[in-house]
């Protein structure tokens, strides 16, 4: 039987085991700097997390090519990693939100919230196994599933400019950490 | 919505890429860049303008001027040092703080040590552990980085205000919690100034006078550690109750396996273990001419010192090559100079054996019998013995045996020569009985007419 939200589930853990680990690093030394080793680790796969959570999911709805596993796997995936990737960015952050780099943390932290409320809309729809919408039963049903289509169609043309914004400026914050700091000679 | 639709390249999403993007450029442009940067830029001032600023707050908007393109061949330590003209001046100078550094650990980054983007009022001066030669400010961190104390020592505890200011208040604050009997009882022995005598390697730089203790350090001492003798001594009273036995330091070093006691001092002295400086006259054997070179081990091998003995043969036996003719008594004839230079004493017990040494000093057909007969001990020459008889007589070569023909040389014959017929030398010499002794009548050898009546 599957657990309901088992990705909600996994992310809680898995952010649960990471926090405990960094709590026990800094008890040990301190905050890991954002430029440390395990800071720009932290960085990099949180936003490979981030990237995985962009792209994969809308490949697997869009492209004929890329149908493998359920979609509702690939649902849960994508918030799994869309929950874990910021959390590792966060932790990358050092906790200073400085220029560029600050508002790049602002836009992740939106853009999570966003996609719980998305993930809301997304779920009140009936939809077929491969992720069609299916027409409501009863009038009532009807009616309230027509509104959480149009709030849906209005969260994406936010969520998706937002998103793809967040990578611009990820982007830009890697670009710019590699000319002033990593290549800094 | 039209399943088709949604994907992450939409019409909103391209807007949305587009006007992020103008968004970037204009804030690199309009803010000079300081939409990448890290954190404000440090206001604390030098107190004088270099590179024409009087603090890196002043290069906000300047990200060039420290970080050069890393396709430049310029590196940031080269900008650094275009500004900071008199740490570039150090570098020259090993007597200054970053000359000594750059010295000691070769090339360096200035952000080894220094950073900044740390807010206005970050220190640019950051301490990197180990990374720092805190013992090239005059105080190395050796002994405070190994103590295990109930917690760890940091920056603070000894430069609360800022990093180039030692608070020597400080070592009292934390010492006083660890021992705080000894450090006052230390304070009134030798005043507060802790630096006056610490250097932070648990040793005691030049300026301690040791010789206030019971121990003076001379010789190999004087560069020895504190702990090398005062071993986890932590209070007044365990240093001035620290052994002065050697043996409290060197018993592992006791190559005569406490043979000789624990008196060290008796034989060395604090230079070094060698040469000893045992004053070999008080055994009894003075160390004289030959024996003066030698290695304790040559005759002490064994490590035998106090019950040696001393007698000529215990060590030379072997050198003997008279075949024990003259006893064991070498110091008889020899000294310590020399086995050749002889003072043998004639008048003494052995003298009667010459030949034992001269047996090579006679000549050929030499008599063979006591040397002292014909000579004495002032030399060869004069021999006293006078033979009034020529000795080539009648071309005998010396030969003493063709008339003295027995051992006695104190008889002879001439007739092993001369005529054999006792008649004809009776007749020969009327009135002479004795015929025997020729040389009466014939001291030269030669015939005459008148012989005397015998």
């Amino acid at each position: 039987m599957r657990i309901k939200n088992i990705e909600l589930w996994a992310a809680a853990l898995t952010i649960l085991i990471i926090s405990a680990g960094y709590l026990s690093l800094i008890s040990l030394s301190a905050i890991p700097a954002a430029s440390s080793l395990l800071g720009h680790g932290l960085g990099i796969a949180g936003f490979v997390l981030m990237l995985m959570t962009e792209t994969l999911y809308s490949l697997r709805k869009k492209y004929q090519f890329a149908r493998w596993g359920k979609l509702e796997h690939w649902l849960s995936f994508h918030i799994y990693t869309g929950l874990v990737g910021p959390f590792l960015v966060l932790l990358h952050t050092s906790w200073k939100f400085q220029g560029l780099a600050g508002v790049l943390t602002l836009m992740t932290l939106i853009i999570v919230i966003s996609g719980f409320i998305g993930r809301y809309f997304y779920t009140s729809i009936p939809r077929t196994v491969e992720g069609s919408a299916l027409e409501a039963s009863t009038e009532i049903k009807q009616s309230r599933s027509e509104r959480n289509r149009k709030l849906l169609a209005i969260w994406h043309t936010i969520h998706v400019p937002l998103a793809l914004s967040l990578f611009l400026v990820a982007v830009a914050h890697i670009l710019a950490a590699l000319y002033y700091s990593t290549l800094l000679h | 919505m039209d399943n088709h639709k949604i994907g992450f390249i939409t019409p909103g999403g391209l807007i949305g890429l587009s006007v992020s993007s103008v968004l970037i450029v204009l804030g690199m442009l309009l803010g000079g860049n300081q939409l990448f940067s890290s954190g404000p830029l440090s206001q604390r001032s030098s107190g004088q303008i270099l590179g024409g600023v009087d603090s890196h707050a002043e290069l906000s908007r300047n990200c060039k001027a420290c970080h050069p393109a890393p396709w430049s061949n310029q590196g940031q330590t080269e900008l650094c040092l275009d500004c900071h003209i008199d740490i570039n001046q150090q570098l020259t100078d090993d007597q200054t703080l970053h000359g000594a550094i750059l010295s000691t650990v070769g090339l360096f980054s200035c952000r080894d040590c220094h950073t900044d983007h740390i807010g206005p009022d970050g220190s640019i001066t950051t301490y990197q552990g180990e990374a720092f030669p805190h013992d090239l400010v005059g105080f190395s961190l050796l002994a405070h980085s190994n103590l295990s104390w109930t917690r760890e020592i940091t920056c603070q505890d000894c430069h609360p205000t800022r990093f180039q200011i030692f608070d020597e208040e400080s070592c009292s604050a934390c010492h006083a919690e660890i021992d705080d009997l000894f450090l006052r009882g230390h304070f009134d022995f030798y005043g507060n100034s802790c630096l006056a005598c610490h250097d932070g390697l648990e040793t005691i730089n030049n300026d301690y006078a040791h010789d206030q203790g019971n121990f003076l350090l001379t010789g190999s001492h004087i560069n020895a550690d504190c702990s090398d003798c005062h071993q986890n001594n932590n209070s007044l009273s365990q240093f001035s109750t620290t052994s002065t036995y050697c043996v409290s330091c060197h018993l592992a070093e006791d190559v005569h396996l406490a043979a000789l006691g624990e008196f060290c001092g008796g034989c060395h002295g604090t230079s070094a273990w060698k040469p000893s400086l045992y004053d070999h006259d008080l055994s009894g054997f003075p160390l004289t001419l030959g024996h003066s070179g030698l290695e304790c081990s040559d005759c002490h091998g064994d490590f035998t010192f106090q019950v040696l003995d001393t007698r000529c043969f215990s060590c030379h036996q072997e050198d003997d090559p008279h075949q024990n003719l003259f006893g064991e008594n070498c110091e008889t004839c020899h000294n310590t100079s020399g086995w050749d230079n002889v003072a043998f004493d004639h008048a003494g017990p052995y003298a009667e054996f010459c030949t034992a040494c001269h047996l090579d000093d006679s000549p050929i057909n030499h008599y063979t019998g006591q040397c002292s007969f014909c000579h004495n001990t002032s030399g060869w020459l004069p021999a006293f013995f006078d033979h009034i008889f020529p000795i080539n007589h009648g071309g005998t070569q010396n030969s003493c045996s063709l008339c003295h023909i027995s051992s006695d040389y104190s008889t002879y014959t001439c007739y092993g020569c001369h005529e054999h017929s006792q008649a004809e030398i009776i007749n020969e010499h009327e009135g002479i009985s004795n015929l025997a002794n020729c040389v009466r009548c014939h001291p030269d050898g030669l015939k005459h007419d008148e012989d005397d009546d015998d």
